[in-house]
């Protein structure tokens, strides 16, 4: 799915054009997230890299962001007139419903009413509210062609004009209709006609209407429509440049049922349905506008048969507004809403702040180029996210779409900042368990405990009966056998590949087998896959009685090309000499009579076994550390390792396979004594944490 | 000279061995201090290593004293510093082809050695004899609890649904049983993998009390 930067539709995989506007896909731009400056692709939603979503940034246009989006609220205690149920000419505008709904939708009696009033309207002669309508609507005195003409217009030319027919003359559209309904002297029964209108009824005569709609039209702020020059002329709303070059079909009537044909809403009137009421004030709106200009003096408009009966009073200009109705336009001598009682609705402030052309407040800064961050995390929004430097440079539509979002975001990202801000205040802080007293001092028990059985058998050794005892291991056997075997001469390839770290567990194994091996007059060679290798073989004094071959890089690679071409493989030894692999007899590693590696990862041994095993028949045989041991074990196993010494228990065990009868040193002794008292420390910390363990659960009532 | 060097050797090691574990009581300075000096140290000796045994035996001395023999040698060169391009935020795509081509010559590496180092010689290594006549009782179970442990080992990572058949239903009980089972030998091998890193540190933590012990009050004398 690729999402267009321009309007944020969703298009197909593989669409070069948005279904939605045009707007070319693609082209091989990315959309570099603003928080995290990663690039993506341009149809990601969500950063790959931080997650932040992306697709905000670019989806709203700045027309469909700006369009009201409070339709349908509605504040019953707020006179239309009121200056702060009016704050702008956006918020003034009724709510238009786009083009294609009110094609659909529009009734045939509201498109011919509107033909009616924009028909009456045309007397007062001004342009309706824009200069593109008015380049659009031909003048007063151009002719049109017949057929340029629509249906609709020809329909109305048919038709007399209401001056020329003066007003007591019928519309013969309206010939029908007009004998369904009751005259105006007419008396309906009083059973037959709805609570409003029986009060309306009881209501003053309607002379008194116009001063009061004229008052209503000098209260409504004159930047409601910038285009319009004079209040005075102000065009009914209904007459918008999209209406205009639509006029068959634009209306707005979301939500209007359709009357079919036949029905006779003013013969039989019933009281307003909720969708009615609902419309009543934006309709009402409109014409109190429309009377605003014309007053008295308008003449009678063409409805359809399907016009309620009240909209058919309230267009002859001889109405008085409903009860429904009275809280939308002031009445004179009627009192406000405040007079009455009614407190006026309270907006939440965040409420307000989402509101689309919302008032400032006084100090409140207008929106600035630059955005500006004042305190606080998010605080003073606008400058926080600056979003378009921080846009990789693609399309225009891109960065234009972006700007657009910068606009409208700060008041979005104000309210952001103001939640922020009362949650990270009242954010609950993870709860810590406390620890009871008498168990806090059980860790450093358990590690003086550790210390002391490893610290006796080093400063006083032999106090531990049996302590120096060594278990035998079958694969330190194999391996001291494997060294044992070996003729006089014998070469054998020493890989030093372990770290410094662990060198205090491996050097002693090492070092034993590296002695053994000089007394079997084996020709050793060494290397390392790690750089700290030869170093370490140094230490061990095997400059002088070996070959150090250095280091050799590459890891398992390197290892694979020493294993197909030992030739050139070291060009320097470890203190920058030439190699001289004649002088060493060997052309490739099959020529080794074993191969050793000392390794601290379990990897390491891997590509020995990998790389070098599994392409040649030299014996190899590992000195690990304990800790990769088992890890390690299945080569062992499986016969890929000829011979396996893990620390320093394996070093025990080939020493004692090498020579049984040799005694260790006292250091030796002191250090296995450690070892094995240690690991005892370690089993009864175990079973006593258990025991502790099971014996607060099962008696104490708690884990 | 030597001695002295030796001497001064001996007690810096000590005072970083106590540095380090000052970690007992905390983070604090004196650890991180001797973090920072391993690590420092570490990568330097490495940096003079790959230099001294690499770079200049192999590629500046033959490119300065033969370049038209070793003009070859240029390729690695400049697959070498498009790999450094990445340090570049802008750069950064130029140092994908030397990256693709280290990762490719790898992972090939590394599956023809796991298919033919690894894998199929482990498998062999499975397919053992359960006949005590063969190499007695003792092998026999031990080459029966082998088995049973690798093939239970591996039913535990087999997670693919039972279905709604008989023979589903049948499989997905028996699977079960083995996953049970399997469970049970992964946990006492991560239980055989910790006890042998304690021993191992353990072994650490006695090399290093050992030198204190023994090494340093022999430069007191």
């Amino acid at each position: 799915m690729i999402y267009c930067p321009n309007c944020g539709t969703a298009n197909r995989d593989g669409s070069s054009f948005c279904n939605q506007c045009g707007q070319r896909l693609g082209g091989g731009s990315k959309a570099t997230c603003p928080f995290c400056g990663a690039e993506n692709p341009i149809e990601n939603i969500f950063c790959d890299a931080c997650g932040a979503k992306l697709a905000p940034l670019v989806t709203p246009g700045v027309e469909e962001k700006e369009k009201p989006t409070l339709k349908g609220l509605s504040l019953p205690t707020k006179p239309a007139g009121d200056e702060e149920g009016v704050p702008d000419s956006e918020a003034a505008v009724p709510q238009e419903p786009s083009a294609p709904e009110g094609e659909e939708e529009i009734p045939d009696w509201l498109a011919r009413l509107r033909a009616s009033l924009g028909e009456a309207s045309e007397p007062a002669e001004e342009p309706p509210a824009t200069e593109e309508f008015a380049a659009e609507v031909p003048g007063e005195g151009t002719e049109l062609p017949e057929e340029e003409l629509p249906d609709w217009l020809r329909e109305l030319r048919a038709q007399p004009a209401p001056e020329e027919a003066g007003e007591e003359q019928v519309a013969p559209a309206v010939e029908e209709f007009a004998a369904a309904v009751p005259d105006e002297g007419a008396e309906l029964p009083e059973e037959e006609l709805p609570d409003w209108l029986r009060e309306l009824r009881a209501q003053p005569a309607p002379e008194e209407e116009a001063p009061a709609v004229e008052e209503f039209a000098a209260e409504v702020p004159e930047q409601e429509s910038p285009a319009e020059p004079e209040a005075e002329e102000v065009a009914p709303p209904v007459a918008t440049p999209a209406l205009a070059e639509q006029p068959e079909a634009e209306a707005p009537t979301a939500g209007i049922p359709a009357l079919s044909e036949g029905e006779q809403p003013a013969a039989e009137v019933e009281p307003l349905a909720a969708w009615l009421q609902e419309e009543g004030p934006v309709i009402l709106e409109l014409s109190e506008e429309e009377m605003a200009e014309g007053g008295k003096e308008a003449p009678p408009v063409a409805l359809g048969p399907d016009v309620p009966a009240w909209l058919e009073t309230l267009a002859s200009g001889a109405a008085v507004l409903p009860e429904e109705l009275g809280p939308v336009l002031p009445t004179p001598g009627k009192p406000t809403p405040e007079e009455v009682g009614l407190e006026r609705a309270a907006i939440p402030s965040w409420l307000e702040v989402l509101r689309p052309g919302r008032k400032r407040e006084e100090g409140e800064e207008a929106p600035a180029e630059e955005p500006v961050e004042t305190e606080g995390m998010l605080e003073g929004v606008r400058g926080a996210l600056r979003l378009v430097p921080n846009i990789d440079p693609g399309p225009d539509q891109f960065v234009r779409a972006v700007s657009a979002a910068a606009t409208v975001t700060p008041a979005h990202a104000e309210t952001l900042t103001q939640v922020l801000a009362r949650s990270t205040a009242s954010s609950v802080r993870p709860r810590t368990v406390p620890v009871p007293r008498r168990e806090r001092g059980l860790p450093w028990l358990a590690f003086l405990l550790l210390l002391a059985a490893v610290l006796i058998p080093l400063v006083a050794p032999g106090l531990v009966p049996g302590g120096a005892l060594v278990p035998s291991a079958r694969s330190a056997g194999d391996f001291a056998a494997q060294v044992q075997s070996l003729p006089p001469g014998a070469k054998v390839l020493i890989s030093f590949d372990y770290d410094p770290s662990v060198s205090t567990e491996l050097d002693w194994p090492v070092r034993e087998v590296i002695n053994d091996l000089k007394a079997k007059g084996a020709t050793l060679l060494v290397m390392s896959t790690t750089p700290t290798g030869p170093g370490l073989a140094a230490r061990m004094g095997l400059a002088d009685t070996a070959t150090l071959l250095g280091y050799l890089p590459g890891q398992e690679m390197g290892l694979q090309r020493l294993a197909t071409s030992f030739s050139g493989a070291f060009l320097v030894d470890y203190q920058g000499r030439s190699v001289d692999e004649a002088a060493l007899g060997v052309r490739s590693l099959g020529d080794m009579a074993l191969i050793i590696t000392a390794a601290s990862s379990q990897d390491t041994v891997r590509w020995w076994v990998e790389q070098v095993g599994s392409q040649l028949n030299t014996p190899i045989c590992a000195i690990v550390s304990g800790a990769i041991e088992p890890s390690v074990r299945p080569y062992y196993s499986s016969g890929q390792l000829t011979g396996l010494v893990s620390g320093w228990v394996g070093g025990l065990a080939y020493r004692q396979a090498i020579s049984p009868d040799a005694s260790l040193d006292a250091q030796g002794k002191a250090a296995v004594e450690a070892q094995s008292l240690g690991h005892l420390a370690i089993v009864v910390l175990i079973v006593l944490g258990n025991l502790a363990y099971w014996g607060k659960r099962l008696f104490g009532g708690r884990s | 000279m030597s001695d002295l060097s030796n001497l001064i050797g001996i007690w810096v090691s000590a005072l970083l061995t106590v540095m380090v574990l000052s970690y007992l009581l905390g983070d604090n300075p004196l650890y991180r201090l001797a973090e920072h000096l391993f690590v420092g140290t570490a990568v330097g000796y490495a940096v003079l290593v790959a230099y001294y045994s690499l770079l200049r035996p192999r590629l500046i001395l033959p490119l300065l004293q033969a370049p038209l023999e070793n003009w070859t040698l240029v390729v690695p060169l400049l697959l070498a510093l498009l790999l450094l391009a990445r340090l570049n935020h802008s750069w950064r795509g130029a140092g994908m082809a030397p990256l693709a081509f280290l990762l490719g010559v790898g992972i090939a590496l590394a599956i023809g050695g796991a298919l033919f180092g690894s894998i199929l010689p482990q498998v062999e290594g499975t397919m053992l004899s359960v006949n005590p006549a063969d190499g007695g009782w003792g092998v026999a179970v031990g080459n029966l609890m082998l088995v049973i442990g690798t093939v239970s080992a591996l039913a535990y990572f087999y997670f693919t649904g039972q279905g709604d058949t008989t023979w589903g239903r049948l499989r997905g009980g028996f699977l079960k049983a083995w996953r049970g089972l399997g469970k049970w030998f992964i946990m006492v091998t991560f239980g055989a993998i910790f006890a042998s890193t304690v021993m191992s540190r353990l072994s650490l933590l006695i090399g290093r009390l050992q030198f204190l012990i023994t090494e340093i009050p022999k430069t007191l004398r």
